[in-house]
This record gives C-alpha cells, sequence and structure tokens, in this order.
C-alpha cells in the first residue's frame, strides 16, 4: 500500500449468518514481500 | 539455586522488562485494528434478510460486532489510514452461526475525496477464511 486514506469494503462471499468484530492489518516486510512490492510498484507506476 | 536480591540488581532487571516491552510494543506500530461497528459513516450494501446493524456481542472487542451480512453480495465500509509504504497482511475478527460456514472477502478501494471513489491498482483481495 501507498501511504494515505483507503476505504475498503467487507463482502459476504457466500455463507450466512455472521457477525464480523474487527479487520486487522500488519505490516509486514519479508524479503519476499519487498519484492513482491516492488514488483507492483514497477509494474503500475506512474507514466 | 541463588536469586536476584540486590536492588540495583532488581532495578537492572525492571529496565530491561521495560525496554522490551517497549520494543515490542514500536514493533507493532503499525498494525492498524479497525472496527466493523465504524461502518455506519461510510455505508451498506443491505441486500435483504437481517438487516446489517451494530449490535452487542458479549465475545467481540469492545463488545460490539456488526450483525447482518447475511447475504453473498452485502458488504460494509470501512477506513483505514496506512502510514508507512509497504505490504500489509490483513486478518478478520467473526463468527458464524454454530454449523455454518462463511467465506468473506477483504476489499481495498481507493477513495482520495468522497464521491470520488476510484479502483486502486494496488487492489488485493484477502481474507477468505471460514468459521
Amino acid at each position: 500500500m501507498n501511504p494515505g486514506t483507503y476505504l475498503f469494503i467487507v463482502e459476504n462471499v457466500s455463507g450466512g449468518l455472521n457477525k464480523v468484530d474487527y479487520v486487522e492489518f500488519f505490516y509486514t516486510d519479508s524479503p519476499v514481500e519487498q519484492r513482491s512490492w516492488g514488483g507492483i510498484k514497477a509494474l503500475f507506476r506512474d507514466p | 539455586m541463588r536469586s536476584i536480591t540486590s536492588p540495583a540488581a532488581r532495578s537492572l532487571g525492571l529496565l530491561v522488562a521495560l525496554l522490551g516491552l517497549w520494543v515490542a510494543s514500536a514493533a507493532g506500530a503499525d498494525d492498524l485494528l479497525v472496527e466493523c461497528e465504524e461502518f455506519e459513516p461510510y455505508g451498506a450494501n443491505d441486500l435483504g434478510g437481517y438487516e446489517i446493524a451494530t449490535e452487542y456481542c458479549s465475545g467481540a472487542s469492545q463488545f460490539q460486532a456488526v450483525f447482518g451480512l447475511d447475504l453473498p453480495g452485502e458488504w460494509i465500509k470501512l477506513k483505514v489510514t496506512f502510514t508507512q509504504e509497504g505490504c500489509y497482511r490483513s486478518s478478520m475478527g467473526y463468527q458464524s452461526a454454530y454449523g455454518e460456514t462463511v467465506d468473506f472477502r477483504v476489499r481495498m478501494i481507493d477513495a482520495p475525496t468522497p464521491g470520488q471513489e476510484i479502483d486502486s491498482p494496488f487492489v488485493f483481495d484477502d481474507g477468505y477464511g471460514f468459521g
């Protein structure tokens, strides 16, 4: 993610009754994820 | 077995323990928790069935959870602010009725200002789970 404020949705894909409590985001900086982030940035970089 | 009894040694031990707690809290500084009951200013998609609403839940954080996402395609919208660039892993807290399987998805949408919701190139789908 780039720094900033985002809206997101929590969507029921399938199933019935439930209660949703919270969503948590954990920063991850393993080498694999750093490479993935680098690849995403290169793919979608501004022209 | 010897035990540490001198005041200086105990103070040093306490300092080390506090330092450990500080490091642990600093490491979690970029972890963000968003309560689902904060959806109301941002909206929801209620297709029928039970009404989507916040209600008391003894097992939930802050004793509140959102009920009523009981049909596929229904969703609630929430807001999160990332201060650090990079990769994030998402996790959800939810419960289903006993014996039921529910499949959820967390979908990021880029919305710099209200009314200008644009699908972000950095969209990811995550959060599939069963309960």
